[in-house]
Parts: structure tokens; sequence; C-alpha cells
């Protein structure tokens, strides 16, 4: 006999430890972005003090070898890193979505949308980057739009996949039999079933070019007007005495950290959040 | 058959006129520059357009362009004023040195971890284990190189902070060479071992964990087979996607490790390609993008043809 005691009403689940850490420092990092104008104590472009100076009551990282503030440095870069890992990571995921879904479409862009998926899928990324940050006016909306270009493909063929198998439920057949059109089948049927795995393509993404941008800044390439993590760590990088003083530990190890920091938050929030968005995930693991 | 070397080939085609078009679209001209009050006498400017064909038609630049490529000739480096190919080849042996080796390192490695931690779950070593090897898969590769610089090398002097092989070496034996080329790789190996593992790690052990509960497996079991005749069936399963990312990986490894060699001035073609994009040599990027972008295209070719010997149990399209 079946008894209610089978089917326990659901109990709010305690958050896990990982998840609030994770989630908590991510905070963090998002309201000193976010706050960036009120918290600036100097211009992070100025020279304002000694060069070369540890932690001070009045730089509370120190000065860089060029006399600038490093804490100004670090909450100025957390906003440009952020800018442009978010950014970078939502124009990514419309992509992903658009380009997916019409190479999964019975329409026109068929073809050149599964040509552009195998194109980029053969490219390497790291070569383009490099290729397309040296030509493009340096600047936060280019590397948004590197980032992108450079990250849609992937999952592109994942929505593919997906949609394409949505394609072929009997409801679809049956919808199209009653006349449903391309644009009604796509809305009604294919963006419920791509919507959640949109969501953590959006939090890999962010991670991901959080961490490219530095990458990018740390080869040279960040715009030079703009302080950002990658173009603190290219700085200090260029610095010939870095590791040989101890230099390096105000210079290169903060936003090495913040980087850490933010992706590793990304990470252990991101899985509670899409355990909300899609209460389904948590039985996939 | 077929159908695919045509696909393969087609993507070919895009990926060299990509190469090719992408400079001429981008903003910028190798004559004027980005500043136009800064522009060269009329006279140069006429001089640099006619050596590189400025003037030609689009077309025959571009029929020029595919000659040339036929021929071997992958343009002149504009900084070192040598042929691309010719530094490329010199750089080529480090890079598929250091990184490839450190690719097959960290697929041994990764897949004895993943294989513990998809295993052995309940012993209280593979549980430390594998936590940790995830915990240092989610740093970034500058910050373990980074630390291990500072560790190894600039305070306990184990191994050098950089550079590929020791300059100005008297009269070095084979074997004194080749330690020497060893000790330099050391460090920035690690790096990409470190960075690596635990990619390859989390694959095997997603791959593999499903498999333990199949019941082909309990069927085996049940019929008295060895050990290892069942580590053989969980492997011979989870090999598809274990072969396909040591083949991109590999594959991606011609066009250097960029961040590693960077930070340790090892002498390969990604420490080549921020050289390239800090002097803006233009010709010398496009030959490592489209050399790499080959490599990489060969290599799915490879893998999708593999597929099916790999994967009998039918491709999907």
């Amino acid at each position: 006999m079946i008894t209610a005691a089978a089917f326990p009403a659901s109990k709010s689940r305690a958050l896990p430890a990982a998840s609030l850490i994770g989630g908590g420092l991510l905070l963090v990092v998002v309201v000193t972005a976010a706050l960036t104008p009120l918290l600036l104590p100097a211009d992070p472009q100025r020279m304002v003090g000694e060069p070369l100076v540890g932690p001070t009551p009045r730089f509370w990282l120190g000065t860089n070898a060029q006399g600038q503030d490093l804490f100004s440095q670090l909450v100025y870069g957390a906003q440009t890193s952020l800018l442009i890992g978010f950014s970078a990571a939502a124009l990514s995921t419309i992509l992903s979505a658009l380009i997916g879904v019409a190479a999964a479409g019975r329409g026109k862009g068929r073809g050149p949308a599964l040509t552009s998926i195998d194109l980029f899928l053969a490219i390497p990324a790291m070569p383009l980057a490099v290729l397309l940050a040296a030509t493009l006016r340096p600047g936060v909306w280019s590397s948004i739009g590197i980032l992108a270009v450079l990250s849609w493909a992937p999952f592109a063929r994942v929505v593919r996949i997906q949609a394409a198998g949505t394609w072929a439920r009997d409801y679809v057949h049956a919808g199209r039999a009653l006349g449903a059109s391309e644009r009604r089948i796509i809305r009604s049927a294919i963006v419920p079933d791509i919507a959640p795995i949109l969501f953590t393509k959006f939090l890999l993404t962010a991670r991901w070019a959080i961490l490219m941008e530095a990458t990018l800044g740390l080869l040279g390439l960040a715009d030079p007007s703009r302080v950002s993590w990658g173009l603190t760590l290219h700085q200090a990088l260029s610095y010939p005495l870095l590791f040989v003083t101890n230099a390096w530990v105000w210079w290169a190890v903060p936003p090495a950290l913040g980087i850490v920091v933010t992706t590793l938050g990304l990470v252990a929030a991101g899985r509670e959040l899409e355990l909300w968005v899609n209460p389904q995930a948590r039985w996939v693991t | 058959m077929t159908l695919r070397v045509l696909r393969y080939a087609g993507i070919a085609a895009l990926v060299l006129g990509l190469n090719f078009l992408l400079p001429r679209w981008l903003p910028g001209s190798p004559v004027a520059g980005g500043d136009q009050s800064a522009a060269l006498p009329v006279a140069a400017q006429r001089v640099l357009r006619d050596t590189y064909h400025l003037d030609d038609p689009l077309w025959r630049q571009f029929t020029r362009y595919l000659t040339d490529l036929a021929h071997g000739h992958l343009g002149w480096s504009m900084t070192s004023h040598r042929a691309v190919g010719t530094v490329l080849a010199e750089r080529m042996p480090w890079t598929l040195g250091l990184v490839g080796g450190a690719v097959l390192v960290a697929a041994a490695l990764g897949g004895t971890v993943g294989w513990l931690a998809a295993t052995r779950r309940t012993r209280r070593g593979a549980r430390l284990l594998a936590p940790v090897v995830f915990g240092i898969g989610a740093m970034p590769e500058f910050l373990l190189g980074m630390l291990l610089i500072v560790g190894l090398a600039s305070r306990l002097h184990v191994f050098p902070p950089g550079g590929g092989q020791t300059p100005f070496l008297d009269a070095p034996g084979i074997l004194q060479r080749f330690l020497d080329l060893a000790w330099h790789a050391v460090l920035p190996g690690l790096t990409l071992v470190l960075v690596l593992t635990p990619v390859f790690a989390l694959l095997v052990r997603n791959a593999i964990s499903p498999l333990l509960r199949a019941p082909f497996l309990i069927a085996a079991r049940a019929r008295g087979s060895s050990g290892w005749r069942l580590a053989w069936h969980v492997w011979r399963n989870a090999l598809p996607p274990v072969v396909t990312l040591v083949g991109l990986r590999l594959a991606a490894a011609v066009a250097g490790a960029a961040v590693v060699e960077r930070l340790f001035a090892y002498p390969g073609v990604g420490w080549l390609l921020f050289e390239a994009a800090s002097s803006r040599d233009y010709p010398l990027m496009q030959g490592i993008v489209l050399v790499s972008s080959l490599a990489v295209l060969m290599m799915n070719f490879l893998l999708d043809t593999l597929g099916g010997w790999l994967d009998p149990r039918g491709a999907t399209s």
C-alpha cells in the first residue's frame, strides 16, 4: 500500500557551506565593482606616492613601480574585469542560442549556421584572440566582442543537438501538421527546452571570459588606458625585478587572487542558482 | 567518407579565406598606420604599395597568396626579416616537446586520478586526492606558474626561472645538453601538467562512473571475469571521449601555450605569438594562426575518421 510517507513533503534544503562562502565572496567582488567610484581612494592611473612601497595606512596594498596606488587598481580592475566577463558571456550566450537554433531549424539559415559553427570550432581560440586583439582598437567593447566571438561555437553545437531533439518530438510533428509556423514552434517548444542549459553556459562563459581577459592582458593586449586585473598583471610581469624582490606580493598576487575568488565564487554560487532556476538538474548531477 | 573529405576541405578553404581577408577587413593599413597625421611620405608609400602589391585587385592578391602558400611561403616576418616558415620551424620543436609532453603526462596522471576517484570512492586516500586535484584545476595557470617561480626558482634556486636552455654552454655533450633542456622544461612543464591533469581526471571520472553500474559489467562480474578483464571492459567504453580530448589538446599544442611560455620566457610558438602581437608583426601572426588552425582541423578530421572504430555503436550525424 502506498502511504503518504512514500512522498515526503519537499523540505527546504540547507545550503552547502561551499556555496555560501563562494556566493558571499562573489557578492563582495560584485558590490566592490558596483561601488567603485565611492571606494576609490586614488586615481589608479596617477602617480600618487613613492614607487614600490609596502602597505601603509594611505596605500593599503602599497604602490607599484610607477607610484600608482595598487588598492585602487585592484578595485577599479574588478569593475573592468566583471564588466567584460559578464557582458561577453551574455553576448556569447545569445549568439550560441540564435545560431544553434538556426542550425537545427528548417529555414534558410540552416546551412550558413552549420558552416559557421564548424568553422569557428576549427579555429583555435588563443591565436585568433591574439590576432583580433592586436588588430582591433583596444577597448572594453572590442574585448567583449572578441571574447564573445571566440566562445559561442562549442555551445551552439549543444543547442543544435538539443533543438534537433525537440524538432523530432511527436508533439512538434503534431503542431506542424496543424499548421504551426516555425517561429511558433521555436517559441513554444524549443525555447523552453534550451533555456536551462543556456543559464549554465552563461555562468561557465563568464568564468572563462574573466580568465581570458586576464590572459590577454597578461600578454600585453589589454587596453592600456583602462585599468583591469589583466593590465595590472601585465605591468607587474613587465617589471624585471618582480620575483627577485618582494614586489610580487602586493603587485601580482592581489589581482590573481581576485580572479581566483571571482571564478570560484561563480562556480560555487552558480550551482545553487542553477538548481533554483532548473530544479531538475538536481537529479542529473 | 567522400562527403567528410569535402566538408573538411570546405572548412579549410574558409580558414584560408578568413586568414587572407581578416587583416584587409580590419581598420588600419600597413602603409598609413593607425595615425594619419604621422603618415609616410607619398613616395615611400608608393614603394611599399608596389613591394606588397597592395594596389592589385583583391582577387589578384588572393591568387598570389594561394600560389605563395602552395610553394610553402607563409610570408615575410616584418620584425626579424626572415621567412615566417623558417621562424616557425625554429620554435616548433620547443613547443611540441614542452606542451605535447605535458599533455601526455597529464593524460596519464589524470586518467589514474579519475579512475581512482570513480572506483575507490570509499578509500580515504582517493577521497582526499580528488578534491585536491580539482581544487588545483580551479586555479588559473598564471597563478600556478607564478607560485612555482617564487617557490622553486627565486627562493630555493632549484630550477631556472625561465628560458629554454643555458646560453653559451661550453662544448656540451649529448647527455649534458639533454639534462640542461630537461632542467629548464621542468617548471613550465609542471605548470601545464597541473593545469591539464584535473581536466583529464574529471573527464575520466565522469566517463567511468556510470559504467560501473552498467548491466554488462555486472554480467561480466557474475561470469567470474578477472579484475584486469573488468578494467579493460570499463576502459574500452570510456575511451572515445578521452582519445578525443587528448587529440584536441595535442593539436592545440601547435599554437603553443602562450601564458606559460610568456611567464617562463620559453622559446616556443606561444612566446613567438606574444612577440608577434606586441610588435604588430602581422605576417608572423597570420602564419601562426594558419598553421595552428590547420593542425586542429586535421586532428578533427582524424578523430572523425577514427570515431567509427573507437565507438562502433554507430556514429551520430
